[in-house]
């Protein structure tokens, strides 16, 4: 479904991201898991494209995305959740969601709508609020249900995890995981390697730009160098 | 006190003139962060295009006002996107700098083409003058007041309740953020740009009708005080900009009816000074919080 080749891409004269391929097929959740600056959030600036790619090619349903605007991407149906989640506070939770669906027709944005609120209830409690009060958790909820107004066929989730409590990293993932039983297929990234793992079909391990492993999810779970370098195990 | 009142009355009028300007900076300023100073030249296109539609065609007030608002709203949508959008990555300083050019191409290329000379403004509009409480108050006054508010309101409308207006809030508050829900930021400024320049064109029609005079460097002393008054309600906060508009106004005219007409451009700006000292962040602007 995704197919990303030989990609490199720079921040000035860094390569923050060299001669990357990975791929994503229909119906998995598949995670790039990695430490702090190996390039995975680059990755995921570049697939929705916010950033450009300096080599390599990325291809989604057989449309070529490396030279196209973000909207047109979004068009291409890849829509991502940012890291940190960024709601746009002062815009009532409605108007948030509303920004989400921005190039889908009137009739779409209001099933989707309903639907999202169907999913996540308290969303709909408070449509009239400012995004801006709701708790950490709640933005979390928000900003997938933003990302959802488009529809996407390929979700793109960077550090869901992200200063949220336990409770909500549990109900954030099962969230990911009964979207994607939905149809959804999800590329997921995450700091939060063994989390991560357990619900993902496959996994890549990234490593200074570069992806030193990839596997299952179980068998990256497994892997002793895993284990030992992000799932915090001697 | 029937002075005071009176003054009031004048200070209203005026004040939604600078309102009307003061809407402008802000949106502007909202979304690019960037202080236009043209925006006071393109209300004096507005004026020039009302003074050259009614005496060529005869057109009534209804349509001059609209016609300037359409003129200007296109002419600010050329000027970002000749001027200010091939230097949206670069720093904040270039762009204003260009815009200060902007403003001196404006005011220097109409005196070339139309003379620097000042001009009457057609009066399509026959004075009256309405005795109300002890107060004069003419039908100009009125229909300034009552055009600037509606205008206000209409404005309200769009930026609250328009997909276009909702886009404006949110690549203001997140550009890249929006830009990932699809939403083309340079549309939306464009659009921001469109809407500040016909509220702008408005006052120059509206400021013809009122002092009965133009010249291309009415809109340098104007601009200046709708920008202050922008800062006055806190930049970025369009109803403060309204209200900055009222305030500045007001202001004005209270100090000409205390006999300190020489001082009335002074006060505004002292008016600046203390904001900027007492209360940065303006009337209703926001100091920025995040939630982590």
């Amino acid at each position: 479904m995704l197919k990303v080749d030989n990609l490199t891409v720079n921040y000035g004269a860094i390569e923050a991201v060299k001669q990357v391929s990975f791929n994503v097929n229909q119906g998995e959740i598949v995670t790039l898991i990695g430490a702090n600056g190996a390039g995975k959030s680059t990755i995921l600036k570049t697939l929705s494209g916010v950033k450009k790619a300096a080599s390599g090619q990325i291809t989604f349903l057989d449309t070529d995305l490396t030279k196209l605007s973000p909207s047109k991407i979004v068009q291409a149906k890849i829509a991502q959740v940012p890291e940190g989640r960024r709601i746009f506070a002062g815009l009532t939770v409605r108007e948030n969601l509303q920004m989400g669906g921005f190039l889908e027709s009137k009739k779409d944005k209001q099933a989707q709508l309903d639907y999202i609120f169907e999913e996540f209830p308290i969303l709909a409690e408070r449509q009239g609020q400012d995004a801006a009060t709701l708790s950490g958790g709640e933005q979390q909820m928000l900003a997938m249900g933003r990302a959802l107004m488009s529809q996407p066929k390929l979700l793109l989730l960077d550090e869901p995890s992200m200063g949220l409590s336990p409770i909500f990293i549990e109900k954030t993932f099962a969230i990911i995981q009964k979207l994607n039983e939905q149809g959804t297929t999800i590329l997921l990234i995450e700091q939060n390697a063994k989390t991560a793992l357990k619900i993902a079909d496959r996994g890549y391990v990234l490593a200074n730009g570069k992806i030193k492993l990839e596997g299952t999810g179980e068998e990256l779970l497994n892997n002793e160098a895993v284990q030992h370098t992000y799932l915090g195990m001697m | 006190m029937d002075v005071f009142l009176q003054q009031l009355v004048n200070g209203l009028s005026l004040g939604s003139i600078y309102a009307l300007l003061a809407l402008g900076y802000t949106m502007v300023y909202g979304i690019i962060k960037l202080i236009n100073f043209a925006h006071g030249d393109i209300y004096m296109i507005g004026a020039f295009w009302g003074y050259y539609i009614i005496n060529t065609y005869h057109v009534d007030f209804f349509v001059a006002l609209v016609s300037a608002m359409v003129v200007t709203a296109i002419l600010g949508m050329v000027i970002e996107f000749l001027a200010y959008r091939p230097l949206r990555k670069a720093p904040r300083i270039t762009a204003l700098i260009t815009a200060i050019g902007v403003s001196y191409f404006l005011e220097n290329g109409m005196s070339l083409l139309f003379g620097a000379n000042t001009r009457d403004f057609p009066q399509i509009i026959t004075h009256k003058t309405l005795t109300f409480m002890g107060i004069e108050i003419s039908n100009i006054q009125v229909l300034i007041l009552c055009t600037s508010i509606f205008l206000m309101i209409v404005l309200q409308i769009i930026v609250k309740k328009t997909k276009m207006g909702i886009a404006m809030r949110a690549v203001a508050i997140d550009p890249d953020a929006a830009e990932l829900m699809g939403i083309n930021s340079n549309h939306v400024i464009s659009f921001t740009f469109g809407l500040g320049s016909a509220l702008a064109g408005a006052a120059g029609v509206l400021i013809g009708l009122y002092y009965n005079s133009i010249d291309p460097m009415m809109g340098m002393v104007p601009g200046i005080k709708a920008f202050v008054a922008a800062v006055v309600g806190g930049i970025g906060s369009i109803p403060g900009a309204a209200i900055g508009g009222f305030v500045i106004g007001t202001l004005e005219t209270l100090i000409q009816a205390v006999g300190l007409s020489a001082y009335k451009d002074a006060a505004v700006y002292i008016v600046l000074i203390l904001i900027l000292i007492v209360l940065p962040t303006g009337l209703l602007g926001k100091s920025a919080k995040e939630k982590v």
